[in-house]
């Protein structure tokens, strides 16, 4: 070619529209995946400075078998086994993957315990398990409750031992995590107080199949031991781990061991949960919360009852709570 | 000033900064683009290798020895990207399960013109030199092939595209 021929190889180019979405989106799972990467990093860095060998995340991953059982003695029956409530499970959610719920009705108020997916027997003698759907991170828990009732303007919420926190479920897809990073994730700006949880599945799986990927975000919000509120249906609270509980682990501490022990701190703390009416008239439960390993039967399901063989075996470490009166 | 810059992002992107990559990307994502379409004559193909590449390099980036070298070593990543789509594309084809062309594979039609006059062989190699600026040497690692290989294959190829475009183009005028 002549120098002052026209060079069709120099000329400027017009991207494609398919190549800048296939840029855009690769470039996105990179951020993605580097999120999660520098989060896991600050997680471990953390539990070093409490000299923690072990990690955090697999100690929560292990609580997050942990379930929280509450007794509710009411009606002045103090050591019922007979309790006046009713529990089911929800099987009516569109959604089997994410929603399995389960829930008390109380002339009152009612509690629904997060459970999502996880296979629990249908409780008996007023037992109310609550089950961390294997979302715990850092000190929280996974172990999470919503409050259900009518007329419900206010919610009080305090427990004497370990911490609370509170958080809304964001039930998204991968096109408005976009957007939630453009705005440069509002809430993960480092303000110590709030926790954002993304649960997605597989970067793998999604090659694989080209549907949409949904995403569930959880915003947690620390709330320390008391915190009184707006009552909102959608909002759920879940069982902090305070930083100073981390810190005794010592070194040699088994995984399991160590989650149990993290999980202890609830071991004869009381929630206490007041409701406000719109009417002004008030309501107020207290629980006595103590830890318990629970057995599983011979198809992984979580029973109620306690499992008497050692510290191995098919069982999961929860907590029961029983109404005070 | 241009070169230090780029360096600078090859570095932070090495020290694993997603923003830095990303930067990265964009500066070079009309080359590559370029030179996959030198490869896979279509829009939808260059997309995947694209992204291949992009994942690789962003996975493989520590092991980068020199940072002057990235776009060299990006390139040949993009390269071999690029056989493994057409190795699958031909194996699809010779199968039976044909598929068509995608509708909206009408950017740069004029590029897409020049390049479908010359033999792939060619194709690649005027890429490189013209549109990326690679010397002869460069373009001979790259492309694992013998510089004279080069050198003979850069110079049909100019012919070629003299020939069959550019004089082509001056008849139809």
């Amino acid at each position: 070619m002549k120098k002052n021929e026209e060079n069709i190889f120099l000329e400027d180019i017009e991207m494609p529209r398919i190549v800048e979405e296939k840029i855009s989106e690769t470039l996105l799972k990179i951020k993605m995946e580097e999120i999660i990467v520098m989060r896991e990093k600050e997680s471990a860095d953390t539990k070093r400075k409490n000299k923690l060998k072990t990690p955090l995340k697999p100690l929560i991953a292990v609580a997050a078998c942990a379930i929280l059982v509450v007794t509710f003695l009411i009606n002045g029956n103090a050591g019922s086994k007979t309790p006046d409530v009713s529990m089911t499970t929800d099987t009516d959610k569109p959604d089997l993957q994410w929603e399995d719920e389960s829930k008390i009705s109380f002339p009152d108020f009612s509690i629904t315990a997060y459970a999502k997916e996880l296979d629990i027997a249908e409780p008996s003698e007023g037992n109310v398990i609550f089950v961390d759907a294997g979302i715990g991170e850092n000190g929280y828990t996974g172990i999470m409750f919503s409050i259900k009732g009518n007329e419900i303007s206010n919610v009080d919420i305090s427990i004497d031992k370990g911490e609370l926190y509170s958080a809304i479920i964001d039930d998204t897809t991968e096109e408005t995590l976009h957007d939630w990073m453009a705005q440069g994730m509002p809430d993960m700006d480092g303000d110590p107080n709030t926790y954002t949880i993304v649960e997605t599945d597989g970067l793998e799986q999604r090659e694989e199949e080209q549907d949409i990927r949904n995403i569930r975000i959880y915003h947690c919000t620390k709330r320390g031991t008391n915190f009184m509120e707006q009552y909102d249906s959608e909002t759920y609270y879940g069982f902090y781990i305070p930083d100073h509980i981390i810190s005794t682990m010592d070194d040699e501490t088994d995984l399991a061991v160590a989650s149990h022990n993290m999980l202890n701190i609830f071991d004869g703390a009381v929630l206490t949960v007041t409701v406000t009416y719109s009417d002004g008239s008030s309501f107020r439960k207290e629980y006595e919360l103590s830890t318990a390993k629970l057995a599983q039967d011979e198809n992984g399901t979580i029973t109620q009852e306690e499992w008497t063989g050692g510290d191995e075996g098919a069982f999961v470490y929860g907590i029961v709570a029983r109404e005070k009166k | 000033m241009q070169k230090n810059k780029t360096e600078d992002l090859v570095k932070k992107a090495k020290r694993k900064d997603p923003d830095a990559f990303s930067q990265l990307m964009q500066l070079y994502k009309k080359d590559m683009y370029r030179v996959a379409l030198a490869i896979l004559m279509n829009d939808e193909d260059t997309a995947d290798a694209i992204q291949d590449t992009m994942l690789t390099c962003w996975e493989k980036i520590h092991n980068l020895r020199q940072i002057e070298y990235f776009k060299t070593w990006m390139t040949r990543i993009l390269i071999n990207k690029c056989y493994d789509i057409r190795r699958k594309r031909e194996l699809t084809i010779s199968l039976g399960e044909y598929e068509e062309p995608a509708e909206e594979d009408n950017y740069n039609l004029e590029l897409k013109e020049a390049l479908s006059t010359l033999n792939d062989k060619y194709r690649i190699i005027l890429t490189l030199f013209y549109s990326e600026g690679y010397h002869i040497d460069e373009i001979a690692r790259i492309l694992k092939l013998p510089k004279s290989t080069v050198q003979t294959r850069l110079q049909r190829g100019r012919e070629n595209l003299a020939k069959n475009y550019y004089r082509e183009n001056e008849r139809r005028k």
